[in-house]
């Protein structure tokens, strides 16, 4: 009884101890394989309007700064995995209706001011007389807060705006750098 | 082991493809707007107050030289008027009257008024007032628009003088009572509702 159970082991270690290859070790090497493509996270806003206040001061010329609203989070965490441009174009503040003074010497319809797009560490002025815009090449994959702030309000030759609704407005592109 | 290659790539796949959206170009677009109240300003004249001098001739009556064009100097300037927005303008004035009134009534050959043209120009149009009671009146159409006064400015000019009776009637010959003699000019800019 011992002698037959002794064999049994026996036999069933041999089975394990010689596979059916012929070789004692193989592997094999697998490619792992992705590709992260290049894109930028999209801004989430609607259409936002800035309401900056009254332009003017008691003298009638204009104020030094805007009154109030000059700043909108635009995203939060905004980002670019890859180089990118950024381009801003800033139309002045016009007069609703009036589209040309009469007495020109003395007042004016339009005001131009700085819009300045802070993302992270970026901080991209555009001012509204470059009816161009700027563009802006960020050269490396960038993320943080949008900001867009509204500064530095002027006119020509320290003229007064005439009374009533002016307009304007910021556009801003971000693309892939090419 | 197929079983975990299968979840390996389904790891992976998640990874390449995050739940947000995203784009090759995004774009965004900010209106601004503002406001500019309809307002009105002047300066502070050069002078609040034009001194004419002395009103009386030799004869005790008034003083000749004062009952015709402006004299030098009985003038002020009132710099950097405006109005952003359309307006009216408007200009009151008082005859210059003995301050220091006797205790006795005016005789009839004395005066203690005596009025003058008051004239404003440097606006749209000349704007002219002869005061013979209190707060006499003149006013410019509402102006459409903004306008402002080229420099030097508005220029209030005091010319032709002439004494006024007991009845606010201008009368040339009277003999005017001493004391000191003041009136007022009061330039309103106002916008037009």
């Amino acid at each position: 009884m011992r002698i037959t159970l002794l064999s049994a082991f026996l036999v069933g270690a041999s089975a394990f101890a010689v596979p059916a290859s012929a070789q004692n070790v193989d592997s094999k090497t697998l490619i792992v394989q992705s590709t992260i493509p290049s894109y930028c996270s999209e801004l989430g806003m609607q259409d936002e309007t800035l309401d900056l206040g009254n332009l003017t001061g008691t003298t009638g010329q204009l104020v030094t700064e805007f009154a109030q609203n000059d700043t909108l989070t635009l995203e939060t965490g905004f980002y670019c995995n890859a180089p990118s441009t950024v381009k801003i174009v800033a139309e002045p503040l016009r007069h609703d209706t009036v589209t040309t003074v009469a007495d020109f010497t003395s007042f004016t319809n339009r005001v131009d001011y700085t819009a300045s797009l802070k993302w992270n560490d970026q901080d991209l002025p555009v001012v509204s007389t470059d009816s161009d815009g700027a563009e802006f090449n960020i050269t490396q994959a960038n993320i943080g807060d949008m900001e867009l702030k509204i500064s530095d309000p002027t006119v020509a030759d320290n003229l007064r705006p005439i009374a009533g609704g002016y307009a304007g407005l910021v556009r801003l592109t971000i693309s892939l750098a090419q | 082991m197929f079983h975990r290659r299968k979840l390996l790539m389904a790891g992976i796949a998640a990874l390449a493809v995050p739940g947000i959206a995203h784009a090759d170009s995004v774009s965004q677009q900010i209106d601004i707007d503002a406001t500019v109240d309809g307002a009105c300003g002047m300066g502070t004249p050069v002078s609040d107050e034009i001194d004419v001098g002395d009103l009386s001739g030799p004869d005790g009556t008034l003083d000749g030289s004062l009952t015709g064009a402006m004299v030098q100097g009985n003038s002020t300037i009132i710099a950097d008027a405006w109005c952003n927005t359309s307006h009216k303008l408007t200009m009151t004035a008082t005859p210059m009257e003995l301050q220091n009134l006797p205790a006795y009534a005016q005789p009839a050959y004395m005066a203690r008024k005596v009025t003058y043209d008051a004239t404003l120009i440097g606006w749209s149009s000349p704007l002219g007032v002869r005061p013979h009671n209190g707060g006499d009146l003149a006013f410019l159409p509402p102006v459409a628009g903004a306008h402002a006064a080229p420099a030097p400015g508005l220029e209030l000019q005091i010319s032709a003088l002439e004494t006024l009776n007991q009845n606010n009637v201008e009368q040339s010959d009277l003999m005017l009572e001493v004391g000191e003699y003041r009136g007022t000019v009061t330039i309103t800019l106002a916008t037009n509702p």
